[in-house]
């Protein structure tokens, strides 16, 4: 008895251990990249704006980044420090425990980039800057990366929006009726493959302003491919489905909400999602050519005056903020679609 | 929960008996001289029934056995009110019948709970479709769910439940809209002997407890004996009744022997009746 005891605290003691490595592990390609960030550091600018009291404590570009390198590691220390002080080993920490890896490999090139882009220079300038420099341009442009971020999001929402829901509910109308079905899905069918981008003139000529010409675009984005995998789904439904609700005393009403729609909604979301890759696409597009704002505008402006650094810090927002909105929809899918998980894999 | 099931159960049937012997029963529904075919846009229609008529009365329940393809199902969504006859009537409690209604209340065969809701939410679909309030639903779905045995399982998808366990659910989603009449397409086709037997035994209770109609479609003679209060035998192409045989076993339903020397009396004429259609 106490034997097995012994040996199952030893089997404990020896994942701690374990555990405890990934986690330096996982820290060290960070902790070098900071290493060489405070002991070689590069020429980059100072703070010069009043929105750089916000970074004040981090001063320069490279002071910027070496901060990003600690809220990094602050973040990746989180998953252990909370299964080591709760005492419970869940699928999350087997989950980080395995990719320790692959976030050494990410610390060591972030070094790398540091090192040839930033310290030595060696990178062809202007066009590849290192980290510190791009971390340059968050602390010079703040104010101004902030709000085309704004602008973008807020474009992206309101096309977003509004297509979702045009595209439901013309999918579910010709879903669910022959006639529409038959006059309207070979027109949906042409118009999808057109790229939205293609109808930027007369978007911009038959709207009042360029936000409303860029939102029509990203409506257009959602728009089809939404309303195309809606109707398929709500096709498809089995007619056994649509018998068993009739004679459960389902109304039209019931039939189409109740059982066409939650059949539609795998659909819906793989609608959303390619619409969503489409969006992305036709908003930077259509923002570097004719928008006041937005990350598009950012990255055409700075490239006038050569400041490539500032068009990959624009590149990173953007990779934040495409990667958090698809987080996002995918989060709401796996709630709405959780009756799914076993179903299908 | 047995006992007072069981109790329930004779005081139901001594009701039954009781009415049974006072009045002649009343016709629950009738088919008359209904026509029916499926119309193809390649093939020529075929006739499915012809000149079929059929009466069910309040409270029996009836087996409808027949070779394969003779219109069983047909017949069954004709009462439904999913069909609608060329020629006839289909009449339930005195009216016409012109489409589905959750007072004829059907069990398919398999496959057809919805895989997006719940096992309570499945029986809790009628309810919500007739606008029932909320905290009546949860309670009449809670009771009918402890009746079929489900309770364990009120909130696993459909996926996550054994074909048996869907079957139960399928029952109890119908019974649940307190239906008059229940239409059972081979309900239990496609469980093993074991399952098949302990559902048979569910829905005679049920059958005996609620009181309400029941015509159950199967290919299993020793289901159709052991179940019914009367076995129609279909013929087909087209469709008509060549037999409509009343079980008169002494025992009570929930009793029968299976292996008695009257219960493999009937058994054999109905296995003669099918042979000789089949030649
Ligand atoms: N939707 C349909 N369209 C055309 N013909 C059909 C359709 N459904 C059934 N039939 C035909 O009608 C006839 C009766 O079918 P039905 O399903 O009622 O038979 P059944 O007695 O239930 O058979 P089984 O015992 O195999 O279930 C069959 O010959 C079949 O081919
Ligand atoms: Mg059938």
């Amino acid at each position: 008895m106490s034997v097995v005891l012994a040996s199952r605290k030893g089997a404990i003691a020896r994942s701690r251990v374990k555990q405890c490595v990934a986690w330096c592990f996982t820290l060290l390609g960070f902790a070098v990249a900071l290493a060489v960030a405070i002991v070689a550091p590069s020429p980059a600018k100072a703070a010069t704006t009043p929105y750089d009291l916000v970074f004040g404590l981090v001063g320069s570009g490279n002071g910027l980044y070496a901060f990003m390198l600690v809220v990094l590691m602050v973040c990746y220390s989180l998953t252990p420090i909370i299964a080591l002080v709760s005492g419970r080993k869940g699928a999350g920490l087997e989950r980080y425990l395995a990719r320790y890896p692959f976030r050494i490999a990410v610390g060591l090139a972030l070094c790398l980039w540091n090192v040839l882009g930033d310290v030595f220079e060696i990178l062809p300038r202007p066009f590849f800057p290192g980290p510190a420099q791009i971390a340059g341009a968050f602390l010079e442009d703040s104010a101004f990366i902030l709000h085309n971020t704004l602008y973008s999001l807020r474009l992206f929402a309101v096309g977003f929006i509004v297509g979702v829901f045009f595209g439901v509910s013309t999918g579910i109308i010709i879903g669910w009726f022959a006639k529409a079905y038959y006059w309207v899905f070979p027109v949906l069918k042409i118009t999808g493959v057109i790229p939205a981008v293609a109808w930027m003139p007369f978007a911009l000529t038959s709207f009042p302003t360029p936000f409303a010409a860029a939102a029509f675009l990203i409506v257009i984005c959602e728009w089809f491919p939404i309303a195309f995998l809606t109707a398929q789904g709500v096709r498809s439904t089995p007619k056994q489905l649509y018998e068993a609700a009739r004679t459960l005393g389902a109304g039209q009403r019931t039939l189409v909400f109740r059982v066409a729609v939650p059949h539609a909604l795998p659909n819906i979301f793989t609608g959303i999602s390619t619409a969503n890759a489409y969006a992305f696409a036709t908003l930077v597009m259509s923002e570097m050519m004719g928008q006041p704002g937005g990350l598009g505008y950012y990255i055409n402006s700075s490239k006038v005056w050569s400041a490539y650094y500032k068009v990959f810090a624009a590149i990173v927002v953007m990779a934040i903020l495409f990667s958090l909105i698809l987080k996002i929809t995918e989060r709401v899918q796996r709630h709405a679609l959780r009756w799914q998980r076993g179903l299908i894999q | 929960m047995t006992q007072r099931t069981s109790h329930r159960i004779e005081t139901a049937t001594d009701v039954e008996t009781d009415v049974e012997t006072a009045t002649e029963k009343k016709v629950c529904v009738s088919l008359r001289s209904v026509a029916f075919s499926y119309s193809s846009i390649d093939a020529q229609p075929t006739t499915v029934l012809e000149d079929f008529n059929l009466d069910v009365h309040q409270g029996d329940f009836v087996t409808l056995i027949g070779p394969s393809g003779c219109g069983k199902t047909t017949l069954l969504r004709l009462i439904a009110g999913l069909e609608q006859p060329l020629v006839g009537d289909v009449v339930f409690q005195g009216q016409h019948v012109d489409g589905p209604n959750h007072k004829r209340g059907v069990v398919f065969q398999q496959g057809s709970l919805f895989p997006w809701l719940t096992v309570s939410g499945n029986v809790a679909f009628g309810l919500k479709s007739r606008g029932v309030a909320p905290s009546e639903r949860t309670s009449q779905v809670a009771e009918i769910l402890d009746l079929v045995g489900m309770s364990a399982f009120a909130q696993s998808y459909p996926h996550e439940i054994s074909g048996g366990m869907a079957q139960r659910v399928a029952i109890a989603r119908t019974l649940v809209n307190d239906p008059d009449l229940v239409l059972l397409d081979e309900p239990m086709g496609a469980l093993d002997s074991f399952m098949r037997q302990s559902l048979q035994s569910l829905i005679l209770q049920l059958h005996q407890r609620l009181g309400m109609t029941m015509i159950l479609v199967t290919h299993d003679i020793d289901e159709a004996v052991f179940m019914s209060d009367r076995i129609v035998v279909m013929t087909s192409r087209p469709g008509r009744i060549i037999e409509s045989l009343p079980v008169t076993l002494p025992e009570r339903r929930m009793q029968r022997d299976r292996s008695s020397a009257k219960f493999f009396e009937i058994r054999s004429s109905i296995m003669t009746l099918l042979s000789d259609i089949s030649a």
